[in-house]
């Protein structure tokens, strides 16, 4: 409003306009939880550098979709002993084939998809400790709830599309893409459904939810807790990378018990995951890898952990000041 | 349309934190449309706009507000338009989508919020700033969108939590003339939450004050204008050395306010004066407005706090009677 241009006791667009009353219908709270996800969302993507991280993500997602396209397109070609790649490169068929398939696994492959989550979730990672500040960092920071808990809904809403938020990011660059694989390589062969092929269906879905089981109320406490970008990144440094080095140097190095390998999240997350995708334990020394029940423990307390300490965050903000 | 009748009401309500009563036994009743509460800081205003809002649940006692029982969780802030004394922006948000997104938060739909959001900012003179940054806001335009906000669900209850705090003198008169006029032309309900008299006497016909979480007054601002005794400036020709003066005579820069009981003139003076042997240099009448009488209930009320325990006896409390 220009308020400097206006002469003084000349009428305003307010004196025009009025104030209309609404006669609509008031929808449930929980309405309000897709409300607060899709905002949650949109204030990330506004910023570039989620994008240019969500690039990242979609280039790695189209090796693995060009991987697996090549495999079959080299396998059902006969090019005799060598194939052709681009104006000047021959590869040997050969070779080709079992790099793809025996090195790179981009064979449709549960092990295939165990790699895709992996790859995938080190970018989650970091997208999610730039996040956490936007999504509910700066909420805290802020004092943003007054503005929330006016209005019609609880803390469990706003937790609820918080985590939407998060689990949308976090499907968006595991799950759906490991979906589309999927579909990819039911498309690229013979078109059969199997027992087998339905078990890999909904064991990606299973990986997908307990990455977002794992890693979503982590998210949302760490960022709670620490509101800034910068200690909630040094956080996630810790937990997955630190604590990672620390449990592979007791376990591998100091000969200490192989549980100690469970304070590294990021290795019981993906233990879980290959159990469900039904991958064989590959361990070279099976001395080494911690005991299931004692990683799906820590897989199960971390998150509920999380939850208690926002609730108890939640529980403390003052609404009114 | 006309202000909803017995839109709050209040009986024998105590309400506190574990445990511990901070607000009541309180009886309240608002029929009038526009009620201003007064108190100082540790009264326990926020304390009843959280039981208002349903933030705190009362220890005891019940209350409705427009006709819902305290309590009622989400259907009661479906009824309530809260504005905040914080800012509770959410940064990174421009002005439209965050009045729109309260909106959703109130339970309109995304096109009815978003219609909605638009027509209210174009009403509360925002729509040129609609598309910018909450983040370059001015203070008046805050407390706009704060307001916008609050209306989006078209509630019938107002809760103003300090309106027109850090505005401008033009900005102030803006804030109060709009209250004004949703009440007049809207029949919007406010309760207004201030320590700021001059807004109560301007916008509301009755005031609540409240001490030590009691009431300690409740008055038509008409009544409690009217009702303040008069009181006079007067000026001595020389200073009253040696005499005695009364005790309705108290000094006051270079001469003396004296109150009148009521039905008194000037002439009292006058012949006080001269039963003393003194000269009146000059006599002026003064007129205490509100906030005077805010601030000699504040000191009344510590004081009788601090001699007999705030007991029954105590001036406040007889006023109040």
């Amino acid at each position: 409003m220009n308020e400097s241009l206006r002469e003084p006791g000349s009428p305003t667009l307010g004196d025009f306009l009025e104030y209309r009353p609404f006669h609509g219908k008031l929808r449930r709270p929980s309405y309000a939880i897709w409300a607060i996800g899709r905002t949650g969302l949109g204030l990330l993507f506004r910023r570039k550098l989620f994008w240019g991280l969500y690039l990242m993500g979609l280039i790695l997602f189209f090796l693995y979709f060009f991987g697996q396209y090549l495999l079959v397109w080299a396998g059902s070609q006969d090019f005799g002993q060598s194939i052709r790649i681009g104006p000047f490169a021959r590869i040997p068929r050969k070779e080709l084939i079992d790099t793809l398939r025996t090195m790179l696994k981009m064979d449709g492959s549960p092990t295939m998809f165990h790699n895709f989550f992996q790859t995938q979730g080190s970018i989650v990672m970091v997208l999610f400790a730039l996040a956490g500040a936007q999504l509910v960092g700066n909420d805290f920071r802020f004092r943003s709830f007054p503005f929330y808990f006016s209005k019609p809904i609880g803390p469990l809403h706003y937790l609820l599309g918080k985590g939407l938020a998060a689990a949308v990011l976090l499907n968006l660059l595991t799950t759906i893409p490991a979906l589309l694989l999927f579909f990819q390589a039911w498309f690229l062969g013979d078109w059969s459904w199997s027992m087998e092929k339905i078990r890999l269906l909904f064991s990606i879905l299973g990986y997908g939810a307990v990455l977002t089981w794992g890693l979503v109320p982590l998210l949302l406490a760490s960022a709670s807790g620490l509101t800034r970008t910068i200690p909630i990144a040094m956080f996630w440094i810790f937990c997955f990378l630190f604590l990672r080095g620390i449990s592979e140097g007791l376990v591998d190095r100091l000969g200490y018990a192989a549980n100690w390998k469970t304070i590294d999240l990021w290795n019981d997350l993906g233990m879980v995951g290959s159990r469900i995708l039904g991958i064989a334990d590959e361990a070279k020394n099976r001395n080494t890898k911690p005991e299931f029940m004692v990683v799906l423990a820590i897989v199960t307390v971390i998150p509920l952990l999380s939850l208690a300490y926002l609730r108890m965050r939640l529980s403390k903000v003052e609404v009114l000041r | 349309m006309k202000a909803l009748a017995g839109i709050l009401e209040l009986k024998d309500l105590t309400a506190g934190y574990q445990g511990k009563a901070v607000l009541g036994p309180l009886n309240l009743t608002m029929n009038c449309g526009t009620l201003g509460l007064l108190g100082p800081n540790g009264a326990g205003k926020s304390t009843l706009l959280k039981v208002l809002l349903g933030l705190v649940h009362p220890m005891s006692g019940s209350g409705t507000v427009a006709g819902l029982a305290l309590g009622s969780g989400h259907k009661l802030r479906r009824v309530i338009g809260y504005m905040s004394e914080a800012d509770a922006l959410i940064p990174g948000m421009t002005g439209i989508d965050y009045v729109s997104f309260a909106g959703e938060l109130g339970g309109l739909s995304r096109r009815d919020s978003s219609r909605r959001a638009h027509e209210l900012l174009h009403v509360l003179e925002l729509d040129e700033a609609r598309y910018r940054l909450l983040d370059e806001y001015s203070t008046g335009m805050k407390q706009r969108i704060k307001l916008a906000q609050a209306l989006i669900h078209d509630p019938p209850l107002l809760l103003l939590d300090e309106p027109t705090s850090g505005l401008d003198p033009s900005g102030r008169d803006a804030m109060l003339d709009l209250l004004e006029r949703l009440h007049k032309n809207h029949g919007k309900s406010f309760l207004l939450s201030t320590h700021l008299m001059g807004d109560v006497e301007r916008t509301c016909q009755e005031m609540v004050f409240l001490f030590a979480g009691q009431v300690l007054l409740k008055e038509s601002v008409s009544n409690l204008s009217r009702s303040i005794p008069s009181e006079y400036r007067v000026r001595l020709r020389r200073p009253p050395l040696g005499i005695d003066l009364p005790k309705h005579w108290r000094p006051d820069g270079d001469g003396y306010i004296v109150r009148l009981a009521k039905g008194l003139d000037t002439r009292a003076i006058w012949e006080e004066v001269a039963q003393m042997g003194l000269v009146v240099a000059h006599i002026s009448q003064r007129h205490e407005d509100l906030r005077e009488r805010f601030a000699q209930l504040v000191g009344d009320a510590k004081e009788g706090a601090g001699k007999d325990g705030f007991g029954k006896d105590h001036p406040a409390k007889v006023l109040a009677s």
